[in-house]
């Protein structure tokens, strides 16, 4: 999932402003392969553990001290935009901050933001998508 | 073509490969039933017992039917369960041959589907 410009991103009380994109990748974590005896062909194959992961770019402007911590955990939303009000998709999770870069240069400043999403029961997806 | 033992297809529902024990004689040290650590040599009393291990996956759509898949796998390696007929996916077949013992390699996975790994011992015993 890739949601380029979103109009609005919140994590817990914050608003993230200058969002440039928000991507979700999913990734195995265990991937269970089996062969069996008919031939040298994989016959079976499951994710049995997976995670989201969540980049938010952010353009950084000038001063900030209210970047997040590593460790914090907090609702994740984020709305996709289609330049009207048509189609417009909240996106929602509860998200754990992984790290936090800051690229610093004399042309301008980003932060990429890494969230890994968390399932309320892990049998859920964590994220889940609305129409608005 | 599928694998079955006693005719019931017990390792059908994932994938599952078949391994054959060693093949040997048996062989005990003259001084282990001497009780003399001086005597040299072995003895030679007939053939190891062959032993023929299945290791695979259970396979299910939900919880329920992985524990249906799992006991009925379990109950044979009961002592009071008698020896049957162990076939392979090619046909090969072992006579009078015992569930020694199931055992599962690892919880419960879950994704799309509900699996768990196992390894299923199976014995020809000399006491039938």
């Amino acid at each position: 999932m890739i949601v380029l410009r979103p109009d609005e991103v919140r994590f817990g009380n914050s608003v993230w402003s200058r969002v440039t994109r928000v991507s979700v990748d999913r990734l195995s974590s265990q991937t269970i392969d089996e062969w069996d005896d008919l031939g040298d062909h994989l016959v079976f194959v499951d994710v049995v553990r997976q995670k989201a992961v969540i980049r938010v770019s952010q353009e950084i402007e000038g001063d900030d001290f209210e970047d997040p911590i590593p460790g914090e955990m907090a609702s994740l939303s984020f709305v996709g935009s289609t330049g009207s009000d048509a189609h417009r998709r909240r996106v929602q999770t509860q998200a754990v901050v992984e790290s936090v870069y800051n690229k610093v240069s004399d042309f301008g400043s980003t932060r990429l933001i890494t969230l890994i999403a968390v399932s309320d029961d892990g049998g859920e997806d964590p994220l889940t998508v609305t129409s608005l | 073509m599928g694998s079955s033992y006693k005719g019931v297809d017990y390792f059908g529902s994932g994938p599952h490969r078949f391994e054959v024990g060693n093949s040997a004689r048996r062989l005990v040290a003259l001084s282990t039933l001497s009780g003399d650590v001086t005597d040299a040599g072995t003895l030679e009393f007939g053939n190891r017992e062959v032993r023929v291990y299945v290791k695979g996956r259970l396979v299910a759509g939900s919880e329920s039917a992985l524990w249906a898949l799992r006991d009925a796998i379990s109950a044979q390696a009961d002592s009071a369960v008698v020896s049957g007929t162990l076939e392979d996916q090619y046909s090969r077949e072992w006579e009078t041959m015992k569930l020694l013992s199931y055992e599962e390699d690892g919880p419960t996975s879950r994704g799309r589907e509900v699996s768990i790994g196992y390894v299923a011992e199976f014995g020809q015993l000399a006491s039938g």
